[in-house]
């Protein structure tokens, strides 16, 4: 399961290939950790009752 | 599911923070390998990583011990319930309650400094020398230790509970917090 969440990544990491590392690692990295907060306030909100 | 598991439910509801981190922590750890860093730091965010991620279960183990805690209380001191048994109940989960906090905040501590490698070194040593670092340490921490074994003693035994008035050197007094460690008197 892990390796359907990480190929994405993967393509992205190549897609920012034209970037210098750090700023590429940089951006993959917020990139993350944005979609990680987002699906957490999906979360929340579902959870929440109506 | 808030009526017929309200332990689940409480617990979902105060592990809201955790969970968050959690989630950013399981992130970062899947993009760090394709994000392309000097190894230095790699291996530094690798290190927040498994700090982080040592520190959420000693939040989350702390958070789930409070919750049980209360809704043991809730539960002991409902409609019907002598006041005596509620009082002991209420003194006895308040002392184990910092005893569990006490062990979770070392466990948590000790993994979180174990990642580093000396500190992991001086502990491995210290386990090798256990003989005489132990006597050490034990008699350096004996009335600590001493006073935490008998706050579970005063918790096990209820020689006092809360709310109890007591009458120490002449003086009166009623007990309004008993402490792993010591007993607060308000006189």
């Amino acid at each position: 399961m892990l390796d359907t969440i990480r190929d994405p990544v993967r393509q992205l990491a190549a897609a920012l290939a034209f970037a210098p590392p750090s700023l590429a690692g940089a951006l993959l990295l917020a990139l993350a950790a944005l979609v990680a907060l987002v699906a957490h306030a999906i979360g929340v909100r579902l959870r929440a009752p109506c | 599911m808030n009526e017929r598991h309200p332990y689940w439910s409480a617990l979902l509801h105060a592990t809201n923070g955790p969970t968050r981190l959690a989630l950013l922590v399981l992130a970062l750890a899947i993009a760090l390998p394709s994000a392309s860093f000097d190894p230095d730091v790699t291996d530094i965010l690798t290190k927040i990583l498994t700090i982080a991620t040592i520190v959420l279960i000693g939040w989350i183990a702390m958070t789930a011990g409070h919750l049980a805690g209360d809704l043991y209380v809730a539960r002991a001191s409902g409609e019907g319930v002598d006041i005596l048994v509620a009082r002991k109940h209420v003194t006895q989960v308040r002392i184990l309650r910092q005893v569990v906090d006490t062990i979770i905040v070392v466990l948590t501590v000790s993994g979180a400094l174990m990642t580093f490698e000396p500190v992991r070194q001086y502990g491995v040593s210290l386990f090798a020398s256990a003989g005489v670092a132990g006597l050490v340490a034990g008699l350096a921490a004996r009335p600590m230790l001493s006073n935490l074994i008998a706050g579970l003693q005063i918790a096990a035994t209820q020689p006092i509970r809360l709310d109890d008035e007591v009458v120490v050197e002449n003086q009166w007094g009623r007990i309004e917090e008993i402490n792993s460690t010591y007993v607060v008197l308000g006189l």
